[in-house]
């Protein structure tokens, strides 16, 4: 062999050995032992065979509806979209249940009451089952959050779970619910908690409670082919007394597709009855097919954050900050843009959440206002800077209020981001002075403490004010004085503003013509359990 | 050949130990994958306790380390989001992709292999310049434009072939012409002119000075050595197809590999990237080796050194 060779030969060979050798050693202890993906074989859906009656038994009925994305898991705890969530629901119940304007009613708990400030005890309703036949009971409720809590886990949903301290069992159908503090959103995070069966989650694998689901829901998991469908068939014990009714459907097929021209496609041709998450721009050629548009407002809105406690910032002067909103027209934007698929919010508790302030009015377009506050803040020259918007959104939004802006003088770049680094900039201070950003997604609206308190984990913003109030609502467990809480928190920060107060946002669904009684929710999950399909 | 074979194989394996190095460490130059796993409004301690579970708070040369001393006994780890384990993710959507690739070239072959023949024999005629028109066209259109177009034509307004999805042969049809029709153009273009420069040689001449007919001239002899490029081609691009269309498969949300590596990389899950790079650096490798094995068929000159 000539010298060339013999160097390869030299560096190749101890890399190979070290290769084979680390191969045949065999797994060393590793924390989770590699599976095979467990092969899920679909359940017999009910056949409906005519009898000699004269009533006849309806022909079963299957839904299909296009999710605008794939779901990450069947284990509930690792499901953070609404597309996969939009499966969950039908899978799965909490204690209390969230109903389609976001309003809290019993689910699996019958009823509940406050014990003193740091209690709270649920009375579990009775002969429920889940769909393996093992009974829902006070153990299901301590089994499922001690495994939220549980480290181990590592479900992205623990934190907001933290002000769980324990759970007591007082017998089968009562269970009281320590916190740690008095965590005036607990209810709210409650009902996003689906209930798991002990002794099939306790005992499977992590691959098989991520791809093989089971629980009390309207439907049955029958199988998963992954970016493809979810299939569901119907419960035929579901119990009564839920917002979600009796199951109407004999299956459900849920498609991820996130390509926004596919899925109006599919509902165009037939293939699919409901679809998720329309662009406004769709809105015609879907009537004009002689299909069905449905929305609501949900609780999400947008805003143009910035940097405010930033001091050599133009933006921590509160003149330079209400300028920005008399500077922007978006009745106009909502309409040319959006089609009118946006409503204008004066501040951040808007017309979905808890302790809306109807006598807080959205600012006014304005740009002779938005030029003497300027001019008073000392830009009268205006001033230049960047606007960071995720590419999971639209563009366009972003490009006409910065049009508007530079009309008073502010010069914007827009710089566009992919979503993990749009959200890393965010987590560590790091992006432009303007941002275009989505935030809340629940009637309650606690979660603005992240943006809005000085104390906030991703705040940009800082009023002593606001904190103490945005900390008492968070402390007290009555909602009615929450409420109040949050009606003045609209008031105050509709003067003091932390960026831009755009729109809240809607969903927009589109509907096979034959559906009647579809709701939307407030989620923007897409529950159909009231409609019905006359396919006849 | 054997001993050829052999080397092949090994310079493959320190390919891909190569190959997952340089995507481990673009991947770890990006960012933490948890500001993707987690919502925005998690508590630092709990990214903190989170990032210790997932192992990400080690050196990146214990992470690598350990990653590939479980890769090479088939353990990818679990995939970050799925919470399944990477391999069989990826080894799962490998059939649907074969199968586009396969309907893909299949079309691809059947188109290009006429053309291409018709337009060097008919050359500088009316037919050689609709075929060649043909080819321009099927390289100029994006892929998305043509998969967009093909559905509204065939799949909304004709109502002939769904519109998305996976059941049954119907669906591998538009996604299977969108894929197969670039590859169509380049290689009825190759083919074209690959085939009248061996029309030009000497040994054609010949053949026909022996009394072959055209149709044997063709066949045995001149087909056989203009095939040479078009193979080069043909194999790069099987190998580009078999690492995923994502385009096709995301319009026309076919589950193929394609869309499983560009969530994966959009979402940081680094067992599956990790997992989806060795399979196709596997079958990249595997498929040179046999393009090259079947030259030394198609071309004696041609010796494996």
């Amino acid at each position: 062999m000539n010298r060339s060779r013999t160097q390869v030969f030299v560096v190749a060979l101890p890399l190979m050995a070290g290769l084979i050798l680390t191969a045949c050693g065999g797994s060393a202890a590793t924390d989770v032992a590699p599976t095979e993906p467990p092969s899920v074989e679909p359940t017999a859906v009910p056949a409906v065979e005519p009898t000699e009656e004269i009533v006849e038994e309806p022909e079963p009925v299957h839904l299909t509806i296009a999710l605008s994305a794939e779901s990450e898991s069947m284990d509930p705890f690792f499901v953070l979209q609404s597309a996969g969530n939009s499966v969950m629901a039908a899978i799965f119940d909490a204690l209390i249940d969230q109903t389609y304007d976001g309003s809290l009613v019993p689910g699996l708990a019958e009823s509940w009451e406050l014990i003193g400030d740091l209690a709270i005890q649920f009375n579990l309703r009775q002969g429920v089952q889940f769909h393996n036949g093992e009974p829902f009971n006070a153990a299901s409720v301590e089994f499922t959050i001690n495994r939220v809590l549980d480290e181990e886990t590592n479900a992205p949903i623990r934190s907001s779970y933290a002000s769980i301290d324990s759970v007591e069992v007082v017998d089968d159908y009562t269970v009281i619910v320590h916190l740690n503090d008095a965590n005036g959103s607990i209810f709210d995070r409650i009902s996003n908690l689906e209930m798991l069966p002990p002794e099939y989650v306790g005992g499977a694998d992590i691959a098989t409670i991520a791809s093989e689901p089971v629980g009390t829901g309207p439907y049955v998991f029958v199988e998963w082919v992954p970016d493809d469908h979810v299939t569901v068939a119907k419960n035929e014990n579901f119990w009564d007394g839920s917002y979600k009714g009796q199951p109407q459907f004999a299956t459900i097929t849920y498609r991820p597709i996130t390509e926004a021209s596919t899925r109006l496609a599919e509902l165009v041709s037939g293939g699919v009855d409901i679809v998720q998450d329309l662009l406004p721009d769709q809105i015609q050629s879907v009537i004009d097919e002689g299909l069905v548009v449905t929305s609501m407002p949900l609780a999400s809105h947008t805003y143009f954050l910035v940097d405010s406690d930033d001091p050599e910032s133009p933006f921590s002067d509160v003149r330079v900050r209400q300028a920005i909103n008399y500077a922007v027209d978006i009745p106009a934007i909502i309409d040319a843009l959006l089609l009118g698929y946006g409503d204008q919010i004066g501040s951040v508790i808007g017309p979905s959440n808890l302790g809306y302030n109807p006598a807080v009015e959205p600012y006014p377009y304005d740009p002779e206002m938005a030029l003497s506050l300027l001019e008073d803040a000392g830009y009268a020259d205006g001033f230049a800077i960047t606007l960071d918007v995720c590419t999971c959104d639209r563009t366009d939004l972003a490009l006409a209020v910065a049009g508007q802006l530079s009309e008073v003088g502010i010069d914007i770049e827009i710089r566009e981001l992919e979503l993990a680094q749009f959200n890393d900039n965010w987590i560590g201070r790091e992006q432009s002075r303007m941002w275009r950003a989505r935030w809340g997604g629940s009637a309650d609206p606690s979660g603005i403490e992240f943006i809005a308190s000085c104390t906030g984990f991703i705040t940009r913003f800082c009023d002593e004010e606001v904190t103490a109030l945005i900390d008492a609502a968070k402390a007290t467990l009555d909602q009615d004085v929450r409420a109040g809480y949050y009606s003045e928190i609209a008031v105050l920060m509709h003067d003091n503003p932390l960026g831009i107060y755009a729109w809240a946002n809607h969903t927009l669904l589109g509907l096979n013509p034959l559906m009647e009684g579809f709701q939307p929710h407030v989620s923007s999950e897409v529950h159909p359990f009231s409609a019905t399909l006359n396919v006849e | 050949m054997i001993q050829y074979i052999v080397r092949r194989l090994m310079h493959g394996v320190l390919v891909l130990v190569g190959v997952s190095i340089v995507v481990f460490s673009l991947i770890h130059l990006t960012g933490d994958p948890t500001s993707v796993l987690l919502p925005l409004n998690t508590p630092e301690e709990d990214v903190e306790i989170f990032r210790h579970q997932m192992g990400f708070d080690k050196p990146l040369v214990v992470q690598y380390g350990l990653f590939l001393s479980r890769a090479v006994q088939g353990d990818f780890g679990y995939s970050y989001r799925h919470r399944r384990p990477a391999l069989p993710l990826v080894l799962d959507r490998l059939p649907a992709t074969l199968k586009l690739t396969t309907v893909a070239f299949a079309f691809a072959m059947l188109v290009s292999i006429p053309v291409g023949i018709l337009a060097a024999l008919k050359r500088n005629t009316f037919i050689d310049g609709l075929a060649r028109l043909f080819t321009l066209l099927g390289q100029a259109f994006p892929g998305f434009w043509l998969a967009i177009m093909l559905m509204l034509i065939f799949a909304v307004k004709l109502r002939w072939l769904p519109v998305s999805g996976s059941e049954g042969w119907k669906s591998l049809v538009l996604p299977g012409i969108t894929v197969g029709s670039f590859i169509m153009a380049a290689v009825a273009r190759l083919l074209r002119s690959s085939l009248l420069e061996v029309l030009g040689e000497n040994y054609i001449l010949t053949a026909h000075g022996k009394g072959l007919n055209p149709r044997q001239v063709l066949t045995w002899h001149a087909l056989k050595n203009a095939a040479i490029p078009v193979v080069t081609v043909g194999g790069l691009q099987i190998t580009f197809l078999l690492g995923g269309s994502i385009i096709a498969e995301t319009i026309f949300a076919y589950p193929g590999i394609g869309r499983l590596a560009f969530q994966a990389i959009s979402t940081r899950d680094i067992p599956v990237i990790q997992a989806y790079v060795a399979l196709t650096a596997v079958i990249t490798i595997g498929l040179n080796l046999l393009v090259d094995i079947f030259y030394t068929w198609l071309d004696p000159r041609v010796r494996l050194a």
